[in-house]
């Protein structure tokens, strides 16, 4: 099983405005400056790449955190 | 899940009309993003879109599938007009009646209209196919194209900057010999009815005193029930999940591998959409054609069709090229087809003025 470490250094390099090293498991995504609808389509497609299953938008939308995204991994 | 094969079918004219208005990204993203300006470079990076085509009110997809289908049919009469459209010019009579009387055609020709969108002209081409094979059509018109521009409200922000307007025209004719196959595979899924729709307007909830309310979703995009409501990760999960598998799996049907395909033509959906089912599919990017969605916006269901005309107009003039189209979208609808394809006698664009 890949682990919230995967999942986090996949998503930064894939965002091009989030700094690199900022995110942890503890990162309110929403309240950050690069986080966006652009965002949102990317963080499904890396969880699709890191977890091999689908994060849906509903289940998107009950999360606060990158630790609670990973938690459906 | 419906397989067909057909050999005897060739295609003979593909040809495009893009609507005449053109709206670059940062004058839709001056009025949309105006308090995010770093907006317009992240629209044009991630979606791929920097300019759209749209047709002002009273040009319809009726009238550019008309200029196209004049070229197309290059002075020939069909046996059968399908046309695919999921913005008619009348609920009543449909496109593909109208289109006949002003082509001027004899009464003996079949004409009907689907009601598809980005899958729609794969859908339209297979329905074509089996005409020529089984429907006693010597020469089909198959016209696709739409007007999604004029369905969006002005304050969508997450749907305005992508659609831009066309129609198209492929003329289908019967093979004087039998040919490689072109296979295609078609699917639906009903459940996700809702990830793209326009609510108000047809029978089941027509048009009254509640269709102009405006309301704002939680990202502050406003829209009414009479216009094009989509919802964009339930679709890129949808496109990402379905796409790639029935892809690979045509593939196999035909006995053909991935590095056989000369271009592999998405629907223009967005360039994050595209380069990731590229990825899947293990195509290299060269072989996917996305000038179009940069320089026409989301076409809709014409925009395979029109990618064809505009990007790869030379290749498939000059000769036979292992192509594989599939469309996406709205139904939720998915279709594709794998084949030898060319030399196409008429591919090319048509200005509409």
């Amino acid at each position: 099983m890949s682990s919230p470490a995967a999942f986090i250094s996949e998503l930064e390099s894939s965002l091009e405005n989030c700094p690199k090293g900022s995110l942890t498991p503890e990162t309110r995504f929403r309240d950050q400056a690069w986080w966006d609808s652009l965002a949102a389509l990317t963080a499904l497609a890396v969880f699709d790449t890191v977890y091999g299953k689908q994060l849906t938008a509903d289940q998107l939308r009950q999360c606060h955190t990158i630790g609670d995204i990973c938690a459906h991994g | 899940m419906p397989k067909a094969v057909f050999k005897s079918v060739q295609l003979e004219s593909v040809v495009g009309c893009a609507g005449p208005v053109v709206r670059r990204l940062d004058e839709d993203a001056s009025a949309l993003f105006a308090d995010a300006p770093e907006q317009v470079a992240r629209i044009r990076d991630f979606v791929g879109i920097q300019s759209r085509h749209i047709a002002p009110a009273g040009i319809t997809a009726l009238d550019l599938c008309e200029k196209a289908a004049r070229v197309a049919l290059g002075g020939q009469s069909p046996d059968a007009i399908v046309f695919v459209t999921q913005t008619p010019d009348h609920p009543q009579p449909c496109n593909a009646n109208i289109l006949h009387g002003r082509l001027g055609l004899g009464k003996d020709v079949a004409c009907f209209d689907i009601n598809q969108g980005c899958s729609g002209w794969v859908y339209g081409l297979w329905v074509a196919c089996s005409l020529v094979e089984a429907g006693g059509c010597e020469r089909v018109l198959l016209c696709a194209g739409d007007t999604i521009s004029q369905i969006i409200h002005p304050k969508d922000r997450a749907v305005v900057p992508l659609f831009g307007d066309a129609g198209t025209a492929t003329v289908l004719t019967r093979r004087t010999a039998p040919g490689n196959p072109l296979v295609f595979s078609l699917h639906s899924d009903g459940t996700g009815k809702d990830a793209i729709c326009v609510p108000h307007g047809g029978a089941r909830r027509p048009i009254g005193p509640d269709s102009s309310a405006e309301s704002a979703d939680a990202e502050g995009n406003v829209r009414n029930p009479c216009s094009l409501l989509m919802s964009g990760l339930e679709v890129f999960n949808f496109t990402l999940r379905e796409e790639p598998g029935a892809i690979k799996s045509l593939l196999s049907s035909a006995g053909l591998a991935a590095a056989d395909i000369d271009h592999l033509v998405f629907h223009q959906a967005n360039k994050f959409i595209l380069t990731n089912l590229a990825k899947r599919v293990g195509v290299p990017l060269d072989k996917v054609p996305m000038r179009t969605l940069a320089e026409f916006g989301n076409q809709s269901s014409a925009s395979i069709p029109f990618a064809m005309a505009h990007e790869l107009a030379t290749s498939l003039a000059q000769g036979e090229r292992t192509l594989l189209a599939s469309g996406f979208g709205v139904g939720l609808s998915w279709a594709s087809f794998v084949g030898k394809v060319g030399p196409i006698a008429r591919c090319q664009t048509v200005p509409f003025a």
